[in-house]
């Protein structure tokens, strides 16, 4: 089934990158593109999980991970917004319907679970947000510079972790 | 989107608008209109609506409309599925392999569980342990994991169980149509079929326990049950063909408040002659209505909710017996207030729980073969499903070689559009005094709207979340008053 | 038997008289990537994505039509072809209207494995977004011009292996399009055999059996040398 959840193999790795969005809205999809990249290149120790929206359930697949990161579309970007890759804190505010944010799952993920993962949201400037399901230029080329800062930032923190 | 929308109207008096400030053009907003006397006069819930989705499946083969369609949804791509792949049963005019519908059956039953347990643990549940009254700040599944932690982990494993039975059938992203016109294309390995039943106990359990606990709490909300959308209305929905409670085929039924059975046995594929599809200047959506009762008497309520009220018994032991006792809320006849959805969806999860079991156990669900092959033998289909929130219809119409030229998709939260209004309309007639917002009001107006548990994810994701802006105004529409939740 | 002595990624490698590029790389154990190709038809250049360096020639060559000969160096990978075989596969992409997720081939498309494989990572180039149709009037098998990339190997496994010659390519430019007899609906096209060669030929889901629903459209495209084989070389061992 392709909307409710799909997941790579392996349940131990300690990463983990969630792309979330709406694949028939055109750009709304590209925080999924990105990880389906991400996905199709095999990345070491990198587990990923592709959704339609954030739902409170998914914090239990938090648990055990040493670090998490989201990507998500920005709609409505200003015309120099950039790909931007900004901490994620837990955030003990209201879930009011099926959609929860990255925060409120880190912290649903804290409580339930004791997972305390570093986590990071990566936002993917888009476009065109009508039916559609490719991704704009602009997007596409957005998607490309998330992967690479995405890359950047496991080299980066693998080698933390071995210090 | 701007709190300004009545402008347009020449209504005297004032105007409430609740403003979920959401980041794309679809929208739920809900504004409420006072007279001059400062009472609530009228309530309206918008919804974003579906038109775009339609056209773009225009052009498309047959064939490929299941895969399409599931993906309109995050929270109910199932329903979808199923609801297109029986579309498309009809256009080629064939009974499917008995397997085939046992298989499907198998799995609209984890995405009902999958999505009554997200709606049940972690967004009514707060309202109802917590009290609604108390800080908005901590009424929510924060709040509830402090009081209540393994409540919470019990209902993430309850809607992980109905996702795995999804999973186990449909398999991953790679096949994102497993149902088809004329049946499925894989049925349950058995390994799977194992795995699932080894977790079916903890499942019986948690829900079990849900259903003790609201038991236990019910009595603390008669005021919320007689000020949440109490009104008499029709029902409707599936029912068996013996008149037990359906999710997957049979016939419609109409039930009116007295429990008089006002319309049975109408084929879903004929929902043009019973329903109508009323508009309104000031929305977008449609709003589905009884033809025989006209607009806006024909006003009915589908989902968890109807379908409990218009069937006679559910069909398993414990939830037959569960499902008595919920109707002894309506003391003989339907039971009305829509405070009741979050106990119906109870009654519907454990029904879940008891017909995965026995279809699990059918070895009729392994027997080949699995799908019917046939060309267009009719140029329209009407496919129905019933929905976690209610009875879902497609209705497509292609060439005689399977293209489709028009598409037609009749949504649960749609159907429920004017109950929601009406729900909303009566919280705030109970809750408004003066010219000010009192929070309780906010709180009940969202758990109003919660208890029909509106998907408004279909567009983006980024609808479900639901911020409110609220802002007043006066007869001249100057802004009075405006507050703000996140 | 003489054979051509050439300089493969500066490995000196030998060739058959007569080989390609293509075939002689094919036999020294180095692949090149290719869309438009397919064992058992003519080679005609179309899809350029087989394109290799020879030294001394200022121009990239498909590596399918150019024979080997004494001495010639080429290359078959570097920085260059690679941008440039990223490129063709974006503007392929670009050009028509290609659903990864819910395409009938998905999973055994060509083209998406050739993206893929040659790290296109993403598209340059506006999408044209053209608005083209689904022909689904034979009793068979469907063609959906949004996924069809021009490589037009159903044009001549039907002419040349088939014999009927009911596809053929209509108008210039970025209206080109493969048709089927007189630019007649399938369905009415009646030299088509109903053999089923161009659906197995296809390297994307645009020629499908009827009836496929994602990603279930699998191309036994290794029919098409066998029938090939068997015809000219009367060998029937796949």
């Amino acid at each position: 089934m392709n909307a409710p959840a799909t997941e790579s193999s392996s349940q131990t790795a300690g990463i983990l990158f969630i792309g979330y969005g709406n694949e028939l809205r055109g750009d709304d999809g590209a925080g999924r593109r990105l990880v389906d990249r991400i996905e199709s290149q095999k990345w070491d120790n990198v587990d990923t999980l592709s959704v339609g929206q954030l739902t409170p359930d998914l914090a239990a697949r938090l648990a055990n991970r040493s670090l998490v990161v989201f990507a998500d579309a920005l709609a409505a970007p200003g015309p120099r917004a950039t790909v931007q890759v900004d901490p994620v804190k837990p955030v003990s505010s209201p879930a009011r319907s099926h959609h929860c944010t990255p925060g409120t799952l880190l912290a649903l993920a804290e409580r339930l679970y004791r997972a305390a993962p570093v986590a990071a949201v990566i936002t993917i400037p888009g476009q065109c947000f009508d039916w559609n399901e490719n991704l704009s230029g602009r997007a596409s080329a957005n998607v490309q510079i998330a992967l690479n800062a995405a890359e950047k930032m496991i080299q980066a923190w693998q080698v933390e972790s071995i210090d | 989107m701007s709190s300004e929308s009545n402008a347009g109207n020449a209504r005297p008096g004032r105007t409430v608008t609740i403003d979920p400030v959401t980041r794309l053009e679809g929208h739920a907003k809900i504004t409420l209109h006072l007279d001059n006397e400062g009472r609530v006069a009228d309530a309206r819930f918008h919804i974003t609506e579906f038109r775009g989705f339609e056209k773009f499946c225009e052009g498309r083969p047959l064939w490929e409309m299941p895969g399409i369609t599931a993906r309109i949804c995050g929270i109910c791509p199932v329903s979808h599925l199923l609801a297109s792949a029986k579309a498309g049963d009809r256009i080629l005019a064939v009974a499917i392999p008995r397997s085939a519908e046992k298989l499907r059956r198998l799995m609209n039953l984890g995405q009902i569980l999958q999505s009554h347990a997200l709606s049940f643990f972690h967004l009514s549940a707060p309202d109802l342990l917590l009290g609604m009254d108390s800080d908005p700040a901590s009424r929510n599944v924060f709040g509830l994991m402090n009081a209540e932690p393994e409540l919470a982990r019990s209902g993430i494993r309850l809607r992980q169980f109905g996702q795995e039975i999804i999973e186990a059938l449909g398999g991953n992203k790679i096949h994102p149509s497993w149902a088809v016109p004329g049946g499925v294309r894989e049925p349950l390995n058995s390994e799977a079929g194992e795995r699932l039943k080894a977790r079916l106990p903890e499942a019986l359990e948690t829900v079990n326990g849900a259903l003790d606990l609201f038991r236990k709490i019910a009595s603390r909300f008669e005021e919320e049950a007689n000020a949440l959308g109490d009104f008499p209305s029709l029902f409707m929905g599936l029912v068996a063909e013996d008149g037990s409670w359906e999710h997957y085929d049979g016939k419609i039924r109409f039930v009116d408040a007295d429990g008089t059975v006002v319309g049975d046995g109408l084929d879903p594929g004929d929902y043009r002659s019973f329903i109508g599809e009323a508009t309104e200047n000031w929305s977008y959506l449609k709003f589905p209505y009884y033809k025989p009762r006209g607009y806006p008497d024909g006003i009915y309520r589908v989902g968890p909710l109807a379908r409990l009220n218009i069937c006679e018994r559910m069909g398993t032991p414990r939830a037959d017996e569960a499902w008595a006792e919920f109707r002894k809320n309506g003391g003989g006849r339907p039971v009305s207030s829509s405070f009741h959805y979050h106990h119906a969806r109870l009654v519907e999860m454990l029904a879940a729980v008891e017909r995965i079991g026995i279809l699990l156990d059918d070895p009729e669900l392994v027997s080949e073969p699995f799908r019917a092959e046939a060309g267009i033998n009719r140029l329209t289909g009407v496919g129905v499903s019933e929905a976690p929130r209610g009875t879902l219809f497609h209705d497509y119409t292609v060439d005689r070689h399977g293209i489709l030229q028009k598409v037609n998709l009749i949504i649960a939260t749609g159907q429920n559009n004017l109950a929601m209004n009406r729900t909303v309309l009566q919280a705030a007639q109970h809750y408004i005094r003066g010219s000010t917002i009192p929070e309780g009001l906010l709180n009940r107006i969202e758990a109003g709207v919660r208890a029909f548990d509106p998907c408004l994810s279909c567009s983006t994701h980024a609808f479900g979340q639901m911020p409110m802006r609220v802002a007043l105004f006066g007869p001249e529409g100057e802004r009075l008053d405006e507050r703000t939740r996140d | 038997m003489a054979v051509n002595t050439f300089t493969l990624n500066g490995e000196l490698v030998s060739a058959s008289p007569g080989a390609t590029v293509l075939e002689a790389a094919r036999e020294n154990g180095v692949e090149i990537p290719t869309l438009c190709e397919l064992e058992g038809l003519s080679n005609i250049g179309a899809c350029r994505l087989c394109l290799v360096e020879i030294a001394g020639s200022p121009r990239l060559q498909p590596a399918c039509v150019t024979a080997t000969t004494e001495g010639m160096e080429v290359r078959t990978d570097s920085e260059r072809l690679r941008q440039y075989r990223r490129m063709i596969l974006e503007l392929l992409f670009a050009e028509r209207n290609h659903v990864c997720p819910v395409c009938v081939a998905n999973g055994h498309c060509e083209l998406q494995s050739r993206a893929i494989d040659n790290g296109m990572e993403f598209v340059r180039f506006p999408y044209q977004h053209p608005d083209l149709p689904v022909d689904i009037t034979h009793a068979r098998f469907g063609i959906d011009h949004n996924r069809c990339i021009l490589c037009t190997r159903c044009v001549r496994v039907c002419d040349e292996i088939e014999g009927a010659h009911t596809w053929d390519v209509a108008g210039r430019g970025t209206g080109s399009r493969v048709i089927t007899d007189l630019n007649q609906p399938w369905g009415d096209a009646t030299t088509c055999t109903t053999c089923g060669k161009c659906v197995e030929a296809c390297p994307t889901g645009a020629i499908f059996r009827k009836g496929s629903s994602a990603g279930e459209m699998e191309h036994q495209r290794d029919r098409i040398r066998f029938i090939a084989d068997a015809r000219s070389k009367r060998e029937w061992t796949p």
